[in-house]
């Protein structure tokens, strides 16, 4: 049996079926990010998306065997992860940032601290974009899909998911400022 | 302007390798009992199927040989058939290149090796 590293996310699906921890362990690692960031996309909260993003893999291990294309699987894990985030959208169980995350880190070091302030600076700026918006540009910018990828996470067409990545950048620098990021990336 | 991705890596989760690692820990221990059950129902799935296997192969042997005896009985007949059926194309060719020479028929049995009966 080739090690979990070097096996498809359909090998993985099978084993896991067949309840081998050390497949699932290797699938939440290789789609932990994928999933926290659609998550994060929608619930535009860092422990929201945490506690989503557990909730998904949690589901999907639930779920598994109804997963009919295993070589699809993370076209299908993706559609479970925004379906649980709308839920927890619906259902009101987000935190907010400013409170809970400044009083849970309390970070001593100087860099960190200045991370988590434009952490939180990002999270508000991404709040005031619809969810569409959101998703295709943390997807894009983030994440790093492309358009035709984006288009085919979120069910929409590429030209429609350039049109939300252009007026996402536009709010959000109108949000930011546009120096305001780049100051803390050039530092 | 807009063409220029923002930089978001501020929420990377990969920034915190640490957090990271102990929210996917966490997950791991939160399935461990569902693994576990599925681990368990698949090692009784195939341990039944091995059982069933076990339980139906002497009847199943017998009924093998049961089957397997008969047929050797015919294949043995049949290539003891076969073996045969040479001579016999060997007399009707003999008798037809007579006819098609024009031997008359009362000359037929001179012409067999062991000549004509008595």
């Amino acid at each position: 049996m080739p090690p979990v590293t070097q096996c498809s996310d359909a090998d993985l699906v099978t084993r896991t079926r067949r309840g081998d921890a050390t497949a699932f362990d290797a699938l939440v690692r290789r789609h932990y990010r994928h999933v926290y960031l659609i998550a994060l996309s929608i619930l535009c909260n860092q422990m929201d998306g945490e506690d989503c993003a557990q909730e998904v893999f949690l589901k999907v291990l639930h779920v598994i065997d109804e997963c009919h294309s295993p070589d699809r699987f993370v076209a299908w894990l993706s559609q479970i992860a925004r379906n649980t985030a709308r839920n927890a959208v619906q259902t009101r169980r987000v935190r907010h940032v400013e409170t809970l995350d400044v009083a849970q880190a309390a970070p001593a070091d100087t860099r960190i601290a200045e991370r988590d302030e434009l952490r939180q600076r990002l999270q508000r700026a991404l709040a005031t974009l619809t969810d569409t918006q959101r998703s295709v540009v943390v997807l894009h910018d983030l994440e790093g899909l492309d358009h035709a990828s984006i288009a085919d996470t979120l069910g929409m067409t590429a030209v429609s998911s350039r049109q939300h990545l252009f007026n996402a950048r536009q709010l959000l620098r109108a949000q930011l400022g546009v120096n305001a990021v780049t100051e803390f990336i050039h530092e | 302007m807009s063409e220029e991705p923002i930089d978001l890596s501020a929420l990377d989760p990969s920034n915190d390798q640490l957090r990271q690692e102990r929210l996917i820990r966490a997950i791991a221990s939160r399935a461990q009992p569902a693994l576990a059950e599925r681990a368990q129902w698949h090692a009784r799935a195939e341990d039944s199927v091995a059982r069933q296997v076990v339980r139906w192969q002497r009847g199943l042997t017998a009924a093998a040989m049961l089957l397997a005896l008969p047929a050797a009985g015919v294949t043995l007949w049949q290539s003891s058939r076969q073996a045969m059926e040479p001579l016999g194309v060997a007399t009707e060719t003999s008798s037809q290149i007579a006819t098609a020479i024009g031997v008359p028929a009362d000359l037929l049995p001179y012409l067999t090796p062991e000549g004509p009966s008595r």
